[in-house]
């Protein structure tokens, strides 16, 4: 068996879910660190160049304030103290008043750049390197070298020297930390790659199971609608056969009478033989009828299964003119017997069905004609055979050419209402009819079939080793005496009814008490001076219904015989098995004829079994 | 499913995880530690003026505590105990690797700073490369200026110490090494020069008993450095203070004159990078390709 995917649980979609949303969350946040990251990048190489820009100037503030130093050495050396005198010596003739003005305004382009930027440590030593050049420039003012000045520019000289440092360093940590993380970005990089992919996979997953989830969820709703279609079916052929029923039950009460009066006048009116014929003319329609009624209650399955022990060829070979009649010209009918065919236990009616139902399957099958194969054999099963326990059975092959099925309609063939038939034109029971009466009566059914190679239907009953009554109808037993003497009483609800039994029954001799319901019927039990020999009752009544009645009347009546009449056999299911005798039964429509030798026979079986003192 | 949370930690830590300098301006003292490259009385002795000066132009409070060793020093910054110190050029690089220790300025004789190789004046030798099979001394084994840049530089000369003199030793201190050479001990010792000219300024060390031979090429060393939990604004106070160190001021003229220094330089990382290389060499520093 096909196990159901187990569904995924509720709380772990959530999480996966969950983890979709952090992961995309985690690539957001990734993708902008590293858009920042390369905007930062940016910012970090402008930072360089400021860095860079400015050394390059405190560079050249370096050298000219070397040259200072050197003018002012000169002067020193040459004795004047005086600075307007000293020009630089041989290689640079400049002046220090032109010298100050150019460090004076490379100071200022410094100052210009550094205001571009946040203060830190370059900033506050610019600042001083502004504060001890103005010192130096205020010591040089009247061009005379002081003893001090070398100091100032020594000093001045050093600041520069710091400054120009400060940028190196600056620019030179910019280029490391941009080389760390430029390291660090192939990782991060592989870091986001592997997000997306894992937030896109569980994406992914989690999309393919909610799909999954509403895929299964259709099939569950359309699975429940052809329920709930079967079902509205079942309730409509459910509440239609219990009309079938309710009809043919009333139909078989008018027949009675019909049948019976018919039967009565003929027997009472012997000379007119023009009447005779319009009497025989009425019991025929009347029998047609009863016929009809019985078909109607198969339908209603109101039947009751009477399982004898059965030859099935002489069956088979009984309906083999019915058969070919429902199969057509255009299909041959071959059937072929196995000697001495094991005995089967079951209802010649139902089998009778069986066999109606696959052959107008087969003749569906073989619209333009064919040919269908009835075999019955003796087969002995052992081992592992289409899971028939093993055993003795009597197989029934029956075979034909037709279109055959597909393996969906073989698995499904057997369905209550399951049909290849056009719509309505089909009722989808003929074979689940089958497949329960065969398994009913403890046999099996095995289908074989192939696309266009037609199908075999083999159908094993077990072989039962009893000995098989004698059909019904074929009695070897020559009819005893239908007459008698003894009082009985007749309880049925339909007038008509029970006026053609009193009167047929008075006319063979008995004395007959009528009872037109159960409670009527128990008064006269109770009130009638004389014996009640037997006690004819019909089973479903309004008020008090047959065996209700029986059980109180047999009670009072307990050396009473008892016979049923029914107009249908379902009835009997309201009969509580536990009365000291088995009661016969007579179905409606029946003839007085029948009714008399049931009555006969219950009233000479259930005298033999009495002591004979407690006769009368 | 827990991969997938792995991942999504792991991708906030790296885009949320950038290292921050110290948020708030510091109230409390300023916690100062040097380098015990000297005796402990002579180095308080100093400092003191320093931390004096610092007080006074940062208006912030100063605490000097000298570690025990130099690993001890490299421990307490790592620790957090220390604000501002005094590293070598091998303890800050290994200050910066541990725990991101920032230079921020040096003398400016560690720019161009020098080990000196001392023998004995009597000895008539001239080069290093004279003193084969002798004895000879580094100062302590994780001193930059008395034995990682000396060995440094002699190692890219193709001079393997260990093979090419008869022992080697390690003194507890540059003044140890003076002194281990001055009394004979040794035949060669090499030791920071800026503290060997002290020894002779101060007549503690003889130059007619010893002299100096050789000098290594320049490189950069000792640097103050500061912790990254320090707020950037203090951080530039206390630079500026430094910087503004003025030799035309007599009592800042004495302060840098005690220090060694005619002025104060800003340090930065790329100041450092030949010492990291000879540390890594060395094996006392981890080589992690990004430093």
């Amino acid at each position: 068996m096909k196990q159901r995917p187990i569904d995924t649980p509720y709380i772990l979609r959530y999480v996966y879910a969950m983890l979709a949303v952090v992961l995309l969350s985690v690539v957001v946040v990734m993708g902008s660190l590293y858009v920042y990251q390369l905007d930062e990048s940016e910012t970090r190489d402008k930072v360089q160049s400021f860095h860079l820009e400015s050394y390059v100037e405190a560079d050249l503030l370096l050298r000219e304030s070397s040259t200072l130093t050197a003018l002012i050495e000169d002067a020193i050396v040459s004795g004047t103290h005086d600075l307007s005198v000293v020009s630089g010596g041989q290689f640079v003739q400049i002046s220090y008043g032109s010298l100050l003005r150019s460090m004076q305004s490379r100071l200022e382009r410094l100052s210009a750049l550094q205001g571009q930027y946040e203060a830190g440590a370059t900033a506050s030593t610019l600042e001083r390197l502004v504060n001890r050049f103005d010192r130096v420039d205020r010591a040089l003012r009247n061009a005379t070298v002081e003893p001090e000045t070398a100091g100032f520019v020594d000093n001045f000289t050093t600041t520069i020297t710091q400054f120009g440092r400060l940028h190196t360093i600056a620019a030179d940590d910019e280029l490391r930390e941009l080389e760390k993380r430029q390291s660090h970005r192939p990782r991060f990089l592989a870091v986001l790659i592997i997000c997306v992919v894992f937030a896109a996979l569980t994406m992914w997953y989690l999309v393919r199971s909610l799909g999954k989830s509403l895929a299964r969820q259709k099939r569950s709703e359309a699975a429940l609608a052809d329920t709930q279609e079967r079902l509205q079916n079942v309730q409509k052929l459910d509440a239609l056969a219990r009309l079938v029923g309710g009809v043919a039950h009333d139909f078989n009460n008018l027949l009675t009478a019909v049948l019976g009066h018919t039967e009565l006048l003929r027997e009472s009116s012997t000379g007119n033989e023009s009447f005779q014929t319009g009497l025989k003319e009425i019991r025929t329609a009347g029998l047609r009828a009863a016929e009809l009624t019985k078909q109607l209650l198969a339908f209603s399955r109101r039947q009751h299964a009477d399982r004898s022990v059965l030859h099935l060829n002489e069956l088979i070979q009984d309906m083999e003119v019915l058969l070919q009649r429902t199969l057509g010209d255009n299909i041959r009918l071959t059937c072929t017997y196995t000697d001495e065919p094991y005995l089967a236990e079951l209802d010649p009616g139902q089998f009778q069905q069986v066999m109606m139902n696959l052959a107008s399957n087969a003749r569906d099958a073989m619209p333009d004609g064919g040919s269908l194969g009835v075999i019955t054999e003796n087969v002995s099963v052992s081992g592992d055979l289409d899971g028939i326990p093993d055993g003795e059975y009597l197989q029934l092959s029956i075979t034909d050419s037709g279109t055959g099925m597909d393996e969906a309609t073989r698995q499904r063939l057997f369905e209550p209402f399951f049909t290849t038939k056009e719509k309505h034109s089909g009722t989808g029971l003929g074979l689940s009819t089958v497949h329960g009466i065969v398994t009913d009566s403890g046999g099996h059914i095995v289908v074989d079939t192939e696309e266009g190679k037609g199908t075999e239907f083999r159908i094993y009953f077990p072989r039962t080793r009893s000995i098989p009554e004698t059909p019904a109808g074929q009695s070897v037993e020559q009819p005893r005496s239908q007459k008698g003497s003894e009082t009985i009483l007749v309880v049925d609800d339909d007038t008509q009814v029970l006026n053609f039994v009193e009167k047929g029954l008075s006319t063979l001799g008995y004395r007959v008490l009528t009872a037109s319901g159960g409670m009527a019927g128990l008064e006269i039990c109770r009130e009638e001076a004389g014996a009640i020999d037997a006690i004819v009752s019909d089973v479903v009544m309004s008020g008090l219904n047959g065996p209700k009645f029986m059980e109180s009347a047999l009670r009072l009546r307990p050396h009473a015989a008892a016979v049923y009449i029914s107009a249908y056999t379902e009835d009997i299911l309201l009969w509580r098995p536990n009365q000291r005798q088995e009661i016969a039964l007579v179905r409606k429509p029946f003839e007085m004829q029948a009714l008399a030798q049931v009555l006969r026979d219950a009233l000479d079986q259930f005298e033999d079994s009495l002591p004979s003192s407690d006769s009368g | 499913m827990k991969y997938i949370i792995g991942f999504v930690l792991c991708a906030t830590l790296i885009g949320c995880g950038e290292e921050r300098a110290g948020d708030e301006p510091i109230t409390r003292p300023i916690r100062v530690a040097v380098l015990p490259d000297q005796a402990k009385d002579r180095l308080s002795k100093q400092y003191a003026p320093l931390i004096e000066y610092l007080e006074n132009s940062t208006k912030l409070e100063f605490e000097l505590s000298i570690p025990a060793n130099y690993s001890d020093l490299v421990e307490q910054f790592a620790a957090g105990h220390v604000d501002l110190a005094w590293f070598g050029g091998l303890t800050f690089v290994q200050a910066s690797q541990r725990s991101q220790a920032i230079p921020l300025v040096f003398r400016d004789v560690d720019i161009q700073f020098t080990s000196c190789y001392l023998a004995s004046a009597t000895d008539a030798r001239a080069t290093v490369r004279d003193f084969a099979g002798g004895r000879f001394s580094f100062g302590p084994k994780l001193s930059t200026s008395g034995h990682l840049m000396p060995r440094y530089f002699m190692t890219r000369e193709g001079l393997d110490p260990q093979e090419f003199f008869g022992s080697v030793r390690h003194s507890a201190g540059h003044d140890q090494t003076a002194l281990t050479v001055r009394d004979g001990t040794v035949a060669l010792g090499v030791a920071n020069c800026v503290i060997v000219n002290a020894l002779f300024d101060s007549g503690d060390l003889d130059e007619s008993r010893v002299r100096i031979i050789d000098t290594t090429p320049p490189y950069s060393d000792y640097v103050w450095s500061v912790s990254p939990s320090l707020h950037e604004s203090t951080r530039i106070i206390i630079l500026n203070a430094f910087l503004s160190l003025d030799a035309n001021v007599p009592e800042q003229r004495a302060i840098l004159q005690a220090q060694g220094a005619n002025n104060y330089m800003p340090a930065g990382e790329s100041d450092f990078d030949v010492i990291r290389m000879a540390a890594v060499q060395a094996g006392v520093l981890r080589g992690t390709g990004d430093e």
